[in-house]
């Protein structure tokens, strides 16, 4: 197969996109009923639903409680049809588990889990298609979830993905630009106000001096899906 | 199937129009997690609050800002239940220790809430010391399951509430539905149980949980330990039906919940079908 | 972990069954209002996602080249698959339970019959299509229901799923995508599922939580828009008697008739809607 053009001379992306443009947008909160807090994002087609059960008190693991703080138990599931080539089993390989226990560094981090103490939040996210950016999707779903749960979370974390194509810095990676070849690829979690960051992972070969500039088209790129998680969220608080 | 979703979106915009006031949209301030509300040290901070490096104010959800004299609270559009001393709540018993003297109550709040044996009436409103045969007797006041009406007494230290039914107001609930909302959606009143004019009794918890059930008579309160396991007439249930269909509606339209509200919608459904 | 009831309110939801009159306003044999909509996965050959009541379930149908068995080297073979997602229960432990296995087996028994699979060969005795029906259930209500919701979304799914056409050349041995042309499964006899519960003497369809934690068993029945009875199974753990099932079995079928019809037009009508106005759907 030929090689596609990731990334044209006249500037546009495989997608049409600008190197600095995300893929659209859309959140929604509330989507169960049962749940505490839940909500949906769609990141061009790559759509994350997330659930938020507590702070609740557990009946199965009652001695990991902890008495200063609540505990939180996150868990990522990959449906079996998400990606274009089946997956065997939605959940157990090592990169599910590598980004369940991020999330959960992430989260414990972010909410004010001293308010609970003897409590459990559980975060969940189900991705039901995948095309890049998975991760970074995930974070801004669970984000809305928690919001909608009304847990005390310090700030509306975001995340976006990064990368390095052709030595152009390009944000909102898409399942091709994310596979094709040896790009580098970062993804960043952030708290939007203080710009602190909460969660940065990288792969791929990255040079050094390339280094500063796609750290800042991470943010950059993280600073945009805030503004579009904070409409949806005044949207939500306003109705 | 479908007739039925029509008219209940014809419902959801008039009972919108109608009533307005009592609509989340007050004027009220909204804030969203990590929107400064203030940067005045004087002010104490309530929930939703916290203060950052800079000793500012700042929110940590989203919902509208409350302010008491000098309490800022950021009250969110849903959460879990936060007790407060005097509140009536529903709740249902999830386990007997009898070892230590104490009902678990399921009330919706984040962790369990404790009825201890001491703050209950006996059967029957006795009043007196509990023995070691009461201990025993446990599970025959309270069983797995039951739901009951009660009180809070007092918040502990973890946040986990002390419920009491030291009146006949308080204690099991017999035959009826169980409604759960947000508890934010219930507006706090001077009282929370009800004999509505279509004929129904109705409790409005402030944990969220509504408890719908024909009407009881004046008088004949007993603590809920003689339980009248009578069918319910039909046109009862039907009433209690549409209520309850009422409730869910107002509910997922985030409209308060009083009583005045419930039976303005009730008025307003009865050109439908219960259903 | 179930819900529990107390005792009255098994009560209440058993005498209101008998009135016909249930606890939210429906008779015996109303189901709750069912939202159901095709196309929704765009990375799968066809798919499916339906709400009813607090259930929500979807269905991706995905295929893939195989070699087919042995003694039947022409027909095609379906495979399903059901994860509960942690989203879908608070209470549900995925380990202990066997709600899963339960579907596939009630949905391959039923299903897999009513499909043409000669139709998925793609070169006798070399290649065949084998459909893997993906089932995930976003949020989990009332177990009676799962089953009948699983069977529309099911449904659903493989009304829309298009496989392309493909040739193999003879003497390469190579396949060869044909652009335009596609195949489609035939679902005009693929069963729905009604799943009754009995709550005191009575039986009811659709039954919502409390309803299910104050009954005893259900018969499960799969049954094709001709009203043949497919597949039929009693369930949980108390005893029937077969008496009044006999009126049940009537009910059953003109409901099931019923729902197919208004199962197929509203597929109908998605698709004509989706060709004139090329939305992407939104869920939710």
């Amino acid at each position: 197969m030929a090689r596609i053009e990731l990334f044209s001379d006249e500037g546009f992306r495989c997608d049409g996109r600008r190197p600095h443009e995300l893929r659209k947008m859309s959140c929604r909160l509330g989507t169960f009923e049962q749940a505490d807090g839940s909500s949906y994002v769609e990141m061009g087609n790559t759509r994350v639903l997330a659930t938020v059960y507590g702070p609740r008190e557990t009946k199965s693991n009652r001695s990991r409680l902890l008495f200063d703080r609540a505990i939180i138990n996150c868990e990522y599931s990959l449906a079996t049809f998400s990606t274009p080539e089946r997956r065997r089993k939605p959940r157990g390989d090592f990169r599910s588990i590598e980004i369940t226990n991020n999330l959960k560094e992430v989260y414990e981090s972010a909410i004010l889990t001293e308010l609970y103490p003897y409590s459990q939040i559980d975060i969940f996210l189900q991705v039901l298609q995948s095309d890049g950016s998975n991760y970074s999707a995930c974070i801004n779903a669970a984000t809305l979830a928690i919001i909608n749960a009304g847990i005390p979370i310090k700030d509306i974390v975001c995340a976006c993905s990064a990368g390095i194509i052709n030595d152009t810095p390009m944000v909102d990676l898409s399942y091709i630009e994310e596979s094709m070849g040896s790009n580098a690829m970062l993804t960043v979690a952030l708290l939007p106000k203080e710009k602190q960051i909460l969660s940065m992972e990288s792969s791929g070969r990255i040079h050094l001096e390339a280094m500063d500039s796609l750290v800042d088209t991470a943010i950059n790129g993280c600073m945009d899906v805030n503004n579009i998680m904070k409409g949806t969220v005044l949207n939500y608080v306003m109705e | 199937m479908l007739s039925n979703i029509g008219c209940i979106r014809i419902m959801n915009a008039e009972t919108k129009e109608t009533a307005k006031s009592a609509h989340w949209k007050a004027r009220k301030k909204k804030v969203l997690p990590g929107d400064e509300i203030a940067d005045d040290v004087t002010l104490m901070r309530g929930h939703g609050t916290y203060v950052d490096s800079d000793s500012k104010l700042i929110s940590s959800v989203a919902g509208h800002v409350c302010r008491i004299n000098k309490l800022i609270s950021v009250l969110p559009l849903k959460t879990r239940y936060n007790g407060e001393i005097g509140d009536i709540v529903v709740g249902r018993i999830v386990e007997v220790q009898s070892q230590q003297k104490r009902w678990k109550v399921d009330t919706n709040s984040r962790l369990d809430s404790i009825l201890l044996l001491s703050s209950v009436n006996l059967p029957g409103g006795e009043l007196r010391r509990k023995t070691t045969e009461d201990e025993l007797m446990m599970r025959s006041f309270f069983a797995e399951g039951d739901l009951i009406s009660a009180e809070v007494q007092s918040v502990f230290s973890d946040g986990s509430l002390s419920l009491h039914t030291r009146s006949l107001k308080y204690g099991k609930l017999g035959q009826g539905v169980l409604i759960r909302v947000s508890p934010s959606l219930i507006e706090r009143r001077k009282t929370h149980t009800h004999n509505l004019p279509c004929g129904v009794h109705i409790i409005l918890g402030n944990n969220g949980f509504i408890w719908i059930c024909p009407q009881i008579d004046e008088g004949t309160e007993s603590g809920g330990f003689a339980v009248n396991l009578d069918p319910v007439s039909f046109s009862d249930r039907e009433t209690i039906a549409r209520l309850r269909n009422c409730i869910m509606l107002l509910a997922r339209q985030k409209m308060m919940l009083y009583d005045t509200s419930i039976s303005y919608c009730y008025d307003i459904s009865t050109e439908y079908q219960a259903s | 972990m179930d819900l529990i009831l107390s005792e009255s309110e098994k009560r209440f939801i058993v005498d209101g069954v008998k009135d016909n009159c249930r606890v939210d306003g429906r008779e015996c044999f109303d189901y709750r209002c069912i939202d159901v909509e095709s196309d929704v996965i765009s990375s799968c050959a066809g798919s499916g996602h339906i709400r009813l009541g607090n259930c929500e379930i979807m269905v991706g149908v995905k295929c893939e080249f195989s070699e087919p068995s042995l003694d039947e080297s022409d027909v095609g073979k379906l495979e399903f698959f059901v994860d509960v997602s942690p989203n879908a229960s608070p209470l549900f432990d995925r380990k202990k339970d066997s709600i899963s296995n339960n579907l596939i087996a009630a949905l391959s028994h039923s299903i897999t019959p009513c499909i043409d699979l000669h139709s998925l060969c793609v070169e006798k005795g070399k290649y065949v299509w084998t459909v893997f029906i993906d089932i995930l259930v976003l949020e989990l209500g009332s177990r009676p229901n799962l089953l009948d919701a699983c069977a529309i979304a099911v449904k659903a799914a493989l009304y829309n799923t298009k496989i392309p056409k493909v040739t193999i050349d003879c003497e390469t041995n190579e396949p060869t995508v044909s652009e335009n042309e596609i195949i489609r499964i035939d679902v005009s006899r693929v069963p729905l599922f009604i799943t009754v519960t009995r709550i005191g003497n009575q039986y009811v369809v659709d039954a919502t939580q409390e309803e299910e934690a104050s009954s005893i068993s259900s018969v499960l029945f799969a049954i094709t828009p001709d009203g043949e009875i497919t597949h039929m199974k009693k369930v949980k753990y108390g005893s029937l008697c077969p008496e009044p099932l006999k009126d049940v079995f009537h009910k059953v079928k003109d409901l099931a008739i019923d729902m197919h019809r208004n199962l197929m037009n509203a597929l109908i009508e998605e698709s004509k809607v989706r060709k004139s106005t090329n939305k992407i759907s939104f869920l939710f």
